[in-house]
């Protein structure tokens, strides 16, 4: 009896700590993975930070009274630049999307603007980093809800409070940035 | 003597549960709207391009794709699907197809939305160093958008093709297709025999279908001249025994992240 009993007790503590390390390692998996989408949006936030310069000097070369927008943007840029952490970035994205729709609008009031070819391809730039920022928003967030929801499940939670994890936020796109208006092509 | 026996099997419950518990459910999800297909390098589900600029343009792509392993596709759809944007459609069906090889991610796809008048070229990854998305928009707005405006769809294609991959490969040389030979001098005895040996090859596919009434399977196809029920595999060509691979298309598992350009025309 004794023998047979101790090796029960030896068989679950190998499942338990199989177990423990099999969670232990792909909750490690996923944080991996988050970090790689979060430096994949900020690449795509600082690489519209750096377009955003060149798209102002070509707009203010046609349409340089417009004022007010250019301090919007630069404003809005430098608070990108400055911001830190997932919550202050993404405010702060949404702040330069705005300031960014109304660049534009301010743009179909001037043709010979929307003829140049210099800026035509600045804003396929600018709508290519958009659209590899969303992407990239939507990996991120679609990566934290498979963490956030690993480790708040049974049994997963067990080893997530060992491990002394917390729910990681999302990428917010607020209702503002969703009404950005889209580049038009004719 | 009771305990005896109870207590293994207690334990043996309880190892078990703890395993169970612990490997848990393995949750896929799997993907509910279906992506485009890519049995070729060109997929006309629109029936736009007359079958031998279809044929010529699978021919290109397939040609770069042997010479320099960048995998370029060509999606023509009648019409795109309702509820998705351009961008993120054109993403899943690039990743879908593969295109590109993995780790290189040196794939294409130029995708265009008949009835929305939209097009779309998709960068992969390894790509967007040499394809900027202001290049890709370039070509759609200065090659593709009026060829288009002046129907002239397949020259159009074709002109943006060779032109992005002259960016990505500038040493490749679209080889001299049959059709642009035929028109410069009369039709060749070797092109007599092609057609000859095309139409026995038809003739025969099109017994096999009768008796199969399936949709062939990608590897061994054969050029079929588009009827409406086999348009979807009509710009297959066959992969010929020997060296000359054409048409058929096997992705590579390339990656997107959404760069490349949206235009219309």
């Amino acid at each position: 009896m004794g023998k047979r009993t101790l090796w029960i007790i030896l068989l679950v503590v190998l499942g338990l700590v199989g177990g423990y390390a099999y969670y232990h390692n792909s909750f490690i998996t996923n944080e991996e993975e988050i970090a790689g989408r979060w430096a994949e949006i900020e690449n795509n936030l600082q690489r519209r930070a750096d377009l955003i310069p060149n798209l102002v000097a070509t707009v203010q070369g046609y349409a340089g009274h417009e004022e007010k927008v250019f301090t919007e943007i630069a404003a809005a840029r430098s608070q990108l630049l400055g911001a830190q952490g997932v919550t202050d970035l993404s405010e702060a994205s949404s702040a330069l999307d705005n300031a960014l729709g109304r660049l534009l609008m301010v743009v179909e009031a001037y043709p010979e603007l929307k003829a140049d070819a210099r800026f035509a391809e600045l804003q396929d730039e600018l709508a290519g980093t958009e659209n590899r920022l969303s992407i990239a928003r939507l990996r991120y967030n679609e990566a934290v809800r498979t963490y956030n929801t690993r480790i708040r499940r049974l049994p997963g939670n067990l080893v997530a409070g060992i491990m002394g994890l917390e729910t990681k936020d999302y990428f917010q796109s607020t209702a503002a940035a969703r009404e950005v208006p889209k580049v038009e092509f004719k | 003597m009771s305990g005896v026996q109870r207590q293994p099997r207690f334990g043996l419950i309880v190892c078990l549960v703890a395993l169970g518990v612990f490997v848990g459910i393995g949750t896929v999800c799997a993907e509910s709207n279906p992506a485009l297909p890519f049995r070729t390098y060109l997929q006309d589900e629109a029936g736009l391009l007359p079958p031998s600029a279809a044929e010529e343009l699978v021919s290109l792509l397939a040609q770069f794709d042997d010479e320099t392993g960048n995998q370029f596709l060509v999606a023509i759809l009648p019409t795109l699907p309702p509820g998705e944007s351009l961008e993120l459609y054109a993403l899943r069906v690039a990743e879908k197809a593969g295109a590109g090889q993995k780790g290189k991610d040196n794939g294409l796809l130029l995708l265009i939305g008949l009835e929305e008048r939209l097009i779309r070229i998709e960068v992969g990854t390894g790509l967007e160093g040499q394809i900027t998305d202001g290049r890709a928009g370039r070509v759609i707005r200065q090659i593709i958008a009026p060829a288009f405006q002046q129907e002239n769809y397949a020259g159009g294609i074709r002109e943006a093709l060779v032109k992005l991959m002259e960016w990505v490969e500038p040493s490749f040389t679209p080889a001299q297709t049959a059709q642009e030979t035929d028109k410069a001098g009369e039709m060749g005895g070797l092109t007599i025999l092609l057609l000859f040996i095309a139409f026995f090859l038809i003739s025969s596919m099109y017994a096999r279908w009768e008796r199969r009434r399936g949709i062939p399977r990608p590897p061994r196809h054969v050029f079929v001249p588009p009827t409406s029920s086999a348009r979807r595999s009509s710009r297959s060509l066959s992969r010929s025994g020997s060296s000359s691979r054409r048409g058929g298309f096997r992705g590579g598992g390339g990656g997107f992240r959404g760069g490349g350009a949206s235009g219309g025309w």
